[in-house]
């Protein structure tokens, strides 16, 4: 981009970070249990 | 020396990308270097000035952004942004996306916008009249992986799209 010249330099150190935290994993968000919730739960031979 | 900033909350500016669509997974992509914007983690400036070791008057590796340079992660007002779109918005592979970008770091304040360290997105407009139906959804959803608010918006003209995304233009 064609900013034009520079009118001043600073720093900036947010207070609130930008970087949205990541959503949960689907699984916790709908609440389905984990597979080390249904540990031997699996198939019956 | 003091390392306090100067200040405590991050620059918003303007800027244009496109979204890319890798399989089912839609990135953020500049528009000069075809850089694809991380999610969840800040998008970092290198410099990628044209350097060839033999030429005497090459610059040396350095930070970005630096004054003597043009590198660094560049965004701009509303009206600066839309020099950059397309006068009639056509739909190819990529898909123009503008939005407004939070920046941090070290920061340059230009007369026409900035140049910083460090950027993610804030939110994002993606112009959608022309897109086929389908493909405007997983563009949206997937650009919502980014976990910014993403809008559709109307117009196939870049003043359309200016126009449109200009009610929400609380900086620039």
């Amino acid at each position: 981009m064609e900013l034009g010249q520079i009118k001043r330099i600073y720093t900036v150190e947010p207070i609130v970070h930008p970087v949205p935290e990541p959503a949960p994993p689907a699984d916790e968000a709908e609440n389905v249990p984990r597979p080390s919730q249904t540990a031997g739960a699996g198939p019956k031979r | 020396m003091s390392l306090a900033p100067d200040y405590v909350e991050a620059v918003v500016g303007w800027r244009m990308w496109y979204a890319v669509e890798e399989g089912s997974a839609v990135r953020l992509s500049s528009v000069i270097h075809r850089t694809l914007w991380p999610r969840a983690a800040p998008l970092v400036a290198a410099c990628r000035c044209l350097r060839v070791p033999l030429w005497p008057f090459a610059r040396p590796r350095h930070e970005a952004p630096a004054a003597d340079c043009r590198c660094g992660i560049h965004a701009a007002s509303i009206g600066m942004m839309r020099t950059y779109l397309p006068e009639q918005l056509q739909w190819t592979k990529l898909v123009p996306v503008v939005g407004r970008v939070s920046l941090w770091g070290v920061v340059h304040e230009h007369e026409r916008g900035w140049r910083a360290t460090f950027a993610y997105p804030e939110s994002l407009f993606v112009p959608t009249e022309e897109l086929d139906p389908r493909r405007a959804r997983r563009v949206v959803d997937g650009l919502r992986r980014y976990e910014v608010p993403v809008l559709s918006v109307t117009g196939s003209t870049a003043d359309d799209v200016v126009d449109a995304v200009s009610q929400f233009a609380e900086v620039a």
